[in-house]
């Protein structure tokens, strides 16, 4: 495994590069922005390239890395809480549970788009179906078969409600299937920021309690601690996490089991450092992947969640063939 | 000292032990020998406090386990199981320390020492053979020199050089006190070095 040393040059070198990426993701996009490198090192300067840059892209740029980190972490933390390397939080329901409770929310005339309240609603969602896929397995195998099924369960309800809600309520909610960073503005950021970067401390901090999972819970319950009560404070934490991801921009597929598997196999799997690594990895992850999205065939936009699947799969399937015959 | 008294355990409907009654005296070897599916493990999980019996009663130091708290408990026994899978590469080293921050440095060489632990402790847990993941489970066990250590077929998949070393371990740790309990699949006459030797019947 690599050095403490190691493993911050590493992180130092990853975070330059999303820095300058970020620079470079302001710099391009559909609209024609001339010199926009002037507007960019200097913000005080006005007109029609400022505001494309500083009120449309620059939010736009921050929402990938705030949800790449939000999805990078919720992934770690749900392999680590369920001791399963295929457990992303999109195979044990949480994703499709938060889509549900948004959905509701918003077909209900509770809430709309963007707000927290939406937030709220996709968060019981989120906890309603990991807390159902967990009550209802009874080892690491059965986890994903019933999370696939809770998954396809909590889907096929959101779909249901779509077919038979109003139009214009469900063409807002059809965004989620795909999710999409487009919607993202300085609104968004006022929500995304604080809870996305609240609930990665929080999981970081507690994530080091999580190593012991890797014990299997009879060696974790002789330490005299409960781990179903551990893993239901992780629950709580990935499903705020894929909650507000997914109330502010849609499903995004693949990210949340790739960011922690390129991390684990770069760095090792102890807990603290992996949820550090998956949050820095998932963020330049999806810039990547929105800066392409957006760029690739100006003026249409391509699904994001197919990009970071585009990226992500070959990545992971590379770093899994390297490895050898063991999950990282 | 531990102490069964007309222990009866099942699985839903099926009983796997009627009316057993032991005792296991502090500083103590004892071993449970019988045939696959006889109760062995389930016994030994009873004791351990994973399992709650069906009639009877089980004591440590005359205080039923039923009353005792998991935190008490895990400050009485430690249990090595029989074999754990792991899914992600932690170094032995971590899986050692994993749940021991006040082990002594000491406690911690002595026993990859003598368990042989010390060339993996740098190798991930994933690339390992059964044999060596069972060392760790059993240096896990002792790691915390707690008063009572529980062993599931500690000797399965060990060569003849480990099971010396585990069983000249385990004389130590009972002479130093401990009350050691393990399920062997091994002949009564190869167990010569226990204090008791317990022959569950076959059902």
């Amino acid at each position: 495994m690599m050095t403490v040393k190691g493993r911050r040059v590493l992180l130092l070198f990853i975070l330059i590069t999303i820095a300058l990426f970020s620079l470079f993701a302001l710099s391009i996009g559909s609209a024609d922005v001339k010199d926009p490198w002037k507007f960019i090192f200097d913000r005080s300067l006005t007109g029609p390239s400022h505001d494309i840059i500083w009120d449309i892209r620059y939010p736009r740029v921050i929402a990938a890395l705030l949800v790449g980190m939000a999805l990078g972490v919720a992934g770690a933390l749900s392999q680590s809480a369920s001791n399963n390397p295929l457990a992303d939080p999109s195979i044990i329901g949480t994703s499709a549970g938060a889509s549900l409770g948004a959905s509701l929310a918003v077909v209900l005339g509770l809430t709309s788009i963007g707000t927290l309240g939406t937030t709220i609603a996709a968060t019981i969602g989120a906890l309603v179906a990991s807390l159902v896929t967990f009550a209802l397995s009874r080892s690491v195998l059965q986890l994903v078969i019933v999370g696939i099924a809770t998954s396809a369960l909590f889907t096929a309800i959101t779909g249901l409600m779509i077919s038979m809600a109003d139009k214009p309520e469900s063409r807002s909610i059809s965004f989620w299937s795909f999710g999409s960073l487009a919607l993202a503005n300085s609104e968004t950021l006022a929500l995304l920021t604080p809870l996305v970067v609240l609930t990665s401390i929080l999981g970081w901090y507690y994530s080091q309690k999580m190593d012991l999972l890797v014990l299997g819970d009879r060696e974790v319950s002789h330490l005299g601690l409960n781990p179903g009560r551990m893993r239901l404070i992780a629950f709580i934490l990935i499903s705020l996490l894929i909650a507000t991801a997914v109330s502010t921009v849609g499903s995004i597929a693949f990210l949340a089991l790739a960011a922690p598997h390129i991390t684990r196999y770069l760095i090792g799997p102890s807990n603290r450092p992996l949820v550090i690594g998956s949050a820095v990895i998932g963020a330049g992850l999806l810039l990547i992947a929105d800066t392409a999205a957006r760029t690739i065939a100006p003026p249409i936009e391509l699904p994001i969640g197919l990009i970071t699947s585009l990226i992500g799969a070959p990545i992971l399937i590379l770093i899994l063939r390297k490895s050898g015959e063991v999950w990282r | 000292m531990i102490t069964a008294s007309h222990l009866t355990l099942a699985y839903g409907d099926r009983v796997v032990l009627d009316d057993f009654s032991a005792e296991c005296e502090k500083g103590s070897i004892t071993a449970i020998i019988g045939a696959n599916g006889c109760g062995k493990s389930t016994l030994l999980a009873a004791l351990a406090g994973d399992l709650h019996q069906v009639a009877g009663v089980i004591t440590i130091d005359g205080v039923s386990i039923a009353e005792l708290k998991k935190s008490q408990l895990s400050a009485l026994r430690a249990l090595a199981q029989q074999s754990h899978h792991y899914w992600m590469a932690y170094t032995t080293d971590e899986i050692l320390r994993l749940g021991h921050d006040a082990v002594s440095e000491e406690r911690f060489t002595f026993l990859i020492e003598k368990l042989g632990i010390t060339d993996y402790l740098d190798q991930s847990v994933t690339t390992l053979s059964g044999g060596q993941l069972q060392r760790i489970e059993i240096a896990r066990s002792l790691l915390r020199q707690l008063p009572i250590v529980m062993l599931d077929e500690p000797f399965a998949s060990q060569d003849l050089k480990s099971i010396a070393a585990i069983t000249e371990l385990l004389r130590e740790e009972a002479a130093a006190g401990a009350t050691v309990l393990l399920v062997a699949h091994m002949r009564r006459e190869d167990l010569s070095w226990c204090d008791q030797v317990i022959e569950l019947g076959a059902r």
